[in-house]
């Protein structure tokens, strides 16, 4: 296999990574601090939805005037309404399950279907069609890999990876990763101890949405140049299933979701079923993650406090 | 209360008795605006209304969007209110149809890729490998590096007749060219995964194909976006000399392409879908320039919702299963302002014989769905 190929697949797992490890990440601060966090998938759309109709508003005006334009902070914009909305949408599975003290996962799963309904509203109302927003012009920049010559990632793909070291500086050696990482744990004794346990899983639920929805600007307005209906594609479940296989821990979140980052990038070569059937590449990130529930490939272990409603 | 009710049951027959024709579209899925398969319904529904109106008769049409599940509810609605004709584009709706067409025996009904039974049913399906053929010649005439890409959406045999018309095109052009054809997936969010179709352009691009043909949905605007952001590569390996070189020489080039694209880079392009998605390779808001779609592989829907509608109108509707390829008008490729710089005139010459001897059956496209 000749170089250019390799270098293709090796980016392309990369960029394939990125949406994963934003979800994988944001989901560690959601279930660290004992909330079970599968409206991911759901908040990625949000994120997305919101990405690409902010940034085409606020190019919109511009682009009449010259229709080549480029709005430099218009995506950048966008990246922020991802943000923002993918905080609001993570606040209300907080609200729900913490407040309310609602079943998690049924809570999740309600998000997973209002992300399926709720950009069909909003893109009928801008667009006259239920399933794509109009192109944008203005994306968020490309940065170039160590001066590589045609090798360059968006700046999205960098803030990724960067992410993993910050996360886990801040869960394992800052004194709100220690209260974050007590309340998932033993949520009665880091109460004793005179920490908030609703407001530490208020700021955990509402992190994950914050990175959910920054894995969602990636795809619709840094890999792509638009919003699509139902656009994740699963990948806020394959991030869950990293967040399982990775035991919880950035480092081993940022393997996982490698790992799932590889098998699709190789599965685009075994393509056409020449090697493996598809069906089993796209299979393998969950069936991995069965078998390291079930202890054979090591023990996973969640959070203790994790799925379980507090009472004051 | 009694009299109200039959006030109102009397204005709503007066209502509909005012018009001479009610027609009916149900959408299933995507909304009336998808840009591809509804829209079409709806743009051959619309010209044929406006010709009616031009003609002096009164025109009404009743839409219903809905989904999958609630498309045989919205068909029944719009039968009870007394359309002639009832249009359902999508092979989702293939079931309802059947049940629906039995219980309201005077309507007329069309499904669009999918076949129902019944006498007041007429079932449209497309040579889809016949249009790919074409598209597929002009790939395999125009290619610089003799590779050509095809990204499927879902693994079905309707796309798969879209590759295997695509590939046989490719090497009746050029039959030591290698086709390099990839899937989004095998369940149905490969239509709306344009992540993952824009990852498999991209490899193979790497694997050197210069043309990638996109027949996934929406998917497909992950390999248009590829193609429209990287705009040229420089081929590994020989390249071959074919007649796009000297068009080439006479295109204005988008700015910046020339700062991007100097030396031995040559231009990559797509092969849209359905509808016409040349314009979608217009990176500058300028049809002169270069453009990055080549063409389009068309499927007339529009075609075959209007030919409906003049069908009943005339008296003319009759059930049963219509096939509708290059020689009625049902699939054909794209040329128009925005690629005919790119297609020279004698290559334009040939895939017109070509599409002439597939016409005359002197050509014979293999259909996937009946090997």
């Amino acid at each position: 296999m000749d170089t250019v190929i390799l270098l293709a697949l090796a980016s392309s797992m990369l960029r394939a990574t990125t949406p994963l490890l934003f979800a994988a990440l944001g989901g560690l601060f959601s279930e660290r601090s004992g909330v079970v966090n599968i409206a991911l998938e759901g908040i990625i759309l949000f994120g997305a939805m919101a990405a690409a109709v902010t940034t085409q508003l606020v190019e919109a005006p511009y682009l009449r005037a010259d229709p080549t334009a480029r709005v430099w902070f218009a995506p950048w914009l966008g990246l922020l309404a991802a943000m923002v909305l993918g905080a609001l949408v993570a606040g209300v599975h907080a609200l729900v399950s913490i407040r309310y003290k609602a079943d998690q996962i049924i809570s999740g799963t309600a998000i997973n279907l209002m992300g399926l309904g709720i950009p069909a509203v909003v893109l009928a109302g801008l667009y006259h069609n239920t399933s794509i927003s109009d192109p944008i012009r203005s994306r968020l920049p490309e940065i170039s890999f160590f001066g590589i010559p045609g090798l360059s990632f968006n700046v999205l793909v960098y803030v990724a990876f960067l992410l993993v070291p910050v996360v886990w500086f801040v869960v394992f050696r800052t004194p709100f990763g220690l209260r974050l990482r007590a309340v998932g744990e033993h949520p009665e004794a880091a109460d004793s101890l005179g920490i908030s346990v609703t407001r530490m899983r208020y700021t955990g639920v509402m992190l994950s949405g914050v990175l959910a929805g920054l894995g969602g600007a990636y795809l619709s307005i840094g890999n792509l140049n638009q919003f699509i209906s139902e656009m994740s594609g699963g990948r806020g479940f394959i991030a869950l299933a990293a967040l399982i296989f990775g035991k919880w821990h950035p480092l081993g979140v940022l393997g996982a979701t490698l790992l799932f980052g590889a098998f699709q990038a190789t599965e685009v070569l075994l393509g056409g079923g020449k090697l493996l059937p598809p069906t089993v590449v796209q299979s393998l990130p969950y069936i991995l993650t069965m078998l390291v529930l079930a202890g054979f490939v090591g023990r996973s272990v969640a959070p203790k406090g994790i799925g379980k409603a507090w009472n004051e | 209360m009694r009299k109200l009710l039959i006030l109102i049951a009397a204005l709503l027959i007066a209502g509909a008795t005012a018009q001479d024709y009610v027609f009916g579209i149900v959408y299933d899925a995507g909304g009336k605006f998808d840009r591809s398969f509804n829209e079409s319904t709806w743009t051959g529904v619309q010209r044929a209304q406006q010709d009616l109106q031009a003609d002096g008769y009164e025109v009404e049409v009743i839409e219903f969007e809905g989904t999958p599940d609630t498309a045989a509810e919205g068909q029944r609605r719009i039968a009870l209110e007394g359309a002639e004709l009832l249009i359902a584009p999508g092979f989702l709706q293939a079931d309802a149809i059947t049940s629906v067409a039995q219980e309201f025996p005077r309507t007329s009904f069309v499904i669009i890729d999918a076949v129902s039974d019944g006498d007041n049913v007429r079932s449209v399906l497309f040579k889809e490998q016949e249009g790919s053929f074409l598209v597929g010649f002009v790939a395999g005439s125009l290619t610089r590096t003799g590779v050509v890409g095809f990204v499927g959406g879902m693994d079905v045999p309707l796309i798969r007749a879209f590759d295997l018309g695509y590939q046989e095109g490719v090497k009746a052009a050029c039959a030591d060219c290698t086709i390099i054809s990839n899937y989004v997936g095998v369940t149905p969010d490969a239509w709306n995964d344009p992540a993952r179709a824009k990852e498999l352009a991209s490899t193979q691009n790497a694997q050197n194909a210069d043309i990638i043909f996109a027949a996934a949905g929406a998917s497909g605007n992950g390999v248009i976006d590829f193609v429209n952001e990287k705009q040229c590569f420089v081929p590994s390996g020989a390249t071959r000399a074919t007649p796009i070189d000297a068009q080439l020489d006479n295109i204005a080039k988008p700015a910046g392409y020339d700062a991007k694209c100097g030396g031995n880079a040559k231009p990559i392009f797509f092969i849209g879908v359905d509808s016409n998605q040349n314009p979608l390779g217009d990176t500058d808001a300028n049809a002169a320039t270069l453009n990055f779609g080549l063409t389009s592989m068309l499927k007339r829907v529009d075609n075959a919702a209007y030919d409906s509608v003049m069908d009943v109108v005339n008296g003319e509707f009759t059930g049963g299963i219509l096939n509708l390829g290059l020689a009625e008008g049902g699939v054909d490729y794209a040329l128009d302002e925005y690629n005919s710089a790119l297609i020279p005139a004698d290559l334009v010459e040939k895939v017109n014989s070509v599409k002439q001897q597939i016409i005359d059956g002197e050509i014979v496209v293999t259909d996937y769905r009946q090997q």
